[in-house]
């Protein structure tokens, strides 16, 4: 009787080990690449409320979508997804000044005109921000963000994250010509910005 | 990197951009562990849920295959072959032949029962 129930148990037990030995391997790699992941969301969409929501909805992304997949393949899948979210936030970002646009009025702009809508959000302004006290760290901040978002993923995928041409491509979804232009403009406008703080 | 060719204002910009990694403030750190500890426990619920049933459905699935299967073949042989001439009784035909005793004695007893009721009638 006993070895009957420990029979049925057992593939049960498993399951579990094998659910709790993932989670712990997902945990572990979501702790190697998150901060540096909530610093390009940052850069893509200056408020950290808003990379970090895109981070955590990457990390449920992958997760969910290849938690499964070999360990080896996990860091350009998670890029990728992350990717996919900051260019799915931009295009929801544009759509809503599409319809604000449209439905706002002269006289609204005129007469709804609220004063405060117009001081420097303080959010923006995180944390990350913060810590940067030199003024070489507010230049390279200001400078990766103004960079377009194809350039900046390319330069930050290719010379921080020190994915090859090939791995960017993939997971920017793009050609590796793609890559390199918008790797080779990136740097010029870069140099350029950055040319007082050389 | 090499092949980019090394410089100074690059090796600056990776460094600082580690640097703002490394320095994460506190609160910060601690809503990314938060968010990261809340993704993984939302995705593999999910996908534990989305996997519970698999193998009932297909187990279920396939006794109904099973089942449908094995009626089809045993009713198969027992259906008599058509004929234009004497078309097979149907189901509604059986029990019209079923109820039909009935209903021909309440026929011949019709008048009896007309009578029967005069009679409470008038009395």
């Amino acid at each position: 009787m006993i070895v009957l129930e420990y029979s049925k148990l057992r593939p049960m037990t498993d399951h579990a080990n094998a659910a709790i030995v993932l989670r712990g391997r997902l945990d572990s790699f979501l702790r190697t690449i998150e901060r540096r992941a909530l610093r390009m969301a940052q850069l893509a969409v200056g408020d950290i409320d808003d990379a970090l929501e895109l981070v955590q909805d990457s990390m449920l992304g992958f997760v969910k979508s290849y938690g499964d997949k070999p360990e080896s393949d996990w860091s350009p899948l998670y890029w990728r997804v992350l990717d996919s979210r900051i260019q799915d936030h931009h295009r929801r970002q544009s759509v809503r000044r599409r319809w604000r646009v449209f439905f706002k009025s002269d006289a609204d702009d005129e007469e709804g005109r609220d004063p405060l809508a117009e001081v420097a959000d303080p959010v923006t302004v995180g944390p990350l921000d913060r810590m940067q006290g030199s003024e070489a760290a507010h230049a390279i901040d200001a400078a990766l963000r103004a960079l377009p978002d194809r350039q900046r993923q390319a330069f930050l995928l290719r010379i921080w994250e020190g994915f090859d041409v090939a791995a960017t491509a993939q997971v920017m979804g793009c050609s590796e010509g793609s890559v390199k232009t918008h790797l080779f403009r990136a740097m010029d406008a870069l140099k350029k910005r950055l040319e007082d703080h050389r | 990197m090499n092949d980019q060719g090394e410089s100074g204002w690059l090796t600056r910009v990776r460094e600082q951009l580690d640097l703002d990694v490394r320095d994460l403030d506190a609160p910060t750190a601690s809503r990314l562990n938060r968010a990261r500890q809340q993704a993984l426990d939302t995705a593999l619920r999910r996908q534990h849920k989305r996997n519970w049933w698999l193998p009932f459905a297909l187990a279920t699935t396939t006794a109904a295959l099973l089942t449908l299967a094995v009626v089809l073949r045993s009713t198969e042989p027992l259906q008599p072959p058509p004929t234009l001439a004497a078309p097979s009784p149907s189901a509604a035909d059986d029990f019209e032949l079923l109820a039909g005793s009935e209903e021909l004695e309440m026929i011949e007893n019709l008048e009896f029962y007309a009578w029967l009721e005069q009679q409470s009638l008038d009395g």
